[in-house]
């Protein structure tokens, strides 16, 4: 299928061909992707790293449960190991929130790659005296901001819904294993908390899976998008040599 | 001025972005049936943990609690690599946009080694002419 294009009107070829303008500019949402992507990809990076010094502090109160004899440890009620069956239960919702933060500022770079090539495509064909003809943007470029936004609305509810699963976790472990949670009687709130809490993890994981899936399609999409504007490039350098 | 080879590549319709889009395709309906694989087997650890522990303890060979727990950690033993075996499609197809992206680079960079000292010089023949 031919891909549809749009004849540019230029202003000022020789501003152009002296490098003081560009023959035309950045789309609104390539713009904003330009300044966009560090502020994601900086967030990213630092929840994943806050989430490692996490990680590394609940290893201390886990250590510290194990210190003690099985007997010990399942006889009364330890705070400790509640906290940090709680930050086992909501850390991993941070890590993927902020991987999918990483992605994000990805997929914006690679929009802003798009807008580069746009107005490079654009001043080369001004300064070689040609019509200034631009791809429309195909389907696939329209779509893959949206899975982009999907993705990490996705990664953010699997988030929200980890900090609560960490309450749960956290009421749930905080008790004496021996004297309240092995005999919590069939109805109890107890009983029926260590089934949501069993329950909501079997999902929640693929989930996280689900919102990482439509991030990389929104990434595979806009490499794609790139392609067609290399391939409609070389295209154009040969129709205004054969004018 | 520029080859009929080249004229042809240019205008060649490109096959590889939709084995592209195939393949994000199944890694997609991979990881959407993960997921609702995810959801059935929430609902069935929701229902063994319904029974309390004594009852979960001393299920009885071939009863349904021991058949339940034996299917819950058997599928959760296949269902993590089914995840990664998706992303692992995902990543297969960046791949093959990335390999896409040199060739194409590759002829556009062809398309300006022929083109561009062409057009240079049609520009300079016209420009002595007038």
């Amino acid at each position: 299928m031919a891909l549809a294009t749009v004849t540019i009107p230029v202003r000022d070829v020789e501003a152009v061909k002296e490098g003081r303008a560009n023959a035309v500019e950045m789309i609104p949402m390539q713009k904003m992707a330009s300044k966009m992507w560090p502020v994601l990809t900086t967030m990213g990076v630092m929840i994943v790293a806050a989430a490692f010094v996490v990680g590394i502090i609940n290893s201390f109160n886990v250590a510290d449960f194990f210190g003690e004899t099985k007997a010990v440890r399942e006889a009364t009620a330890n705070s400790n190991i509640g906290s940090a069956m709680a930050v086992k239960a909501w850390l991993p919702g941070m890590k993927f929130f902020g991987l999918g933060l990483m992605l994000g500022g990805i997929t914006m770079l690679l929009a802003t790659i798009l807008g580069n090539l746009r107005m490079a495509g654009a001043n080369v064909q001004a300064a070689l005296g040609g019509e200034v003809i631009l791809p429309r943007p195909p389907t696939i470029a329209k779509i893959f901001p949206m899975l982009m936004i999907t993705g990490m609305m996705i990664l953010l509810a699997a988030m929200i819904v980890s900090a609560w699963l960490g309450t749960v976790a956290g009421d749930v472990w905080g008790r004496s294993i021996a004297t309240e949670i092995n005999v919590a009687e069939e109805g109890s709130a107890l009983l029926a908390r260590l089934g949501t809490l069993n329950a909501v993890s079997a999902w929640l994981a693929p989930f996280k899976f689900v919102g990482m899936a439509v991030l990389f399609s929104g990434i595979a999409l806009a490499l794609a998008t790139i392609v067609t504007v290399l391939r409609f490039q070389a295209r154009r350098l040969v129709e205004i040599a054969s004018k | 001025m520029v080859s009929a080879d080249l004229r042809q590549r240019v205008n060649a319709p490109n096959r590889l972005p939709r084995l592209i889009y195939g393949v994000i395709i199944a890694a997609m309906m991979i990881e959407v049936a993960v997921f609702i694989i995810g959801i059935a087997l929430g609902i069935s650890t929701g229902d063994y943990y319904a029974n309390t522990k004594a009852v979960r303890d001393a299920a009885a060979e071939r009863s349904g609690i021991l058949s339940q727990i034996g299917t819950i950690s058997a599928v959760k033993a296949w269902l993590a690599p089914m995840k990664f075996f998706g992303l692992a499609l995902f990543f297969t197809s960046i791949a093959l946009a990335l390999w896409v992206i040199i060739r194409s680079l590759q002829l556009r960079g062809e398309a300006m080694r022929v083109t561009i000292p062409a057009i240079v010089a049609s520009r300079k023949s016209s420009g002595s002419e007038g």
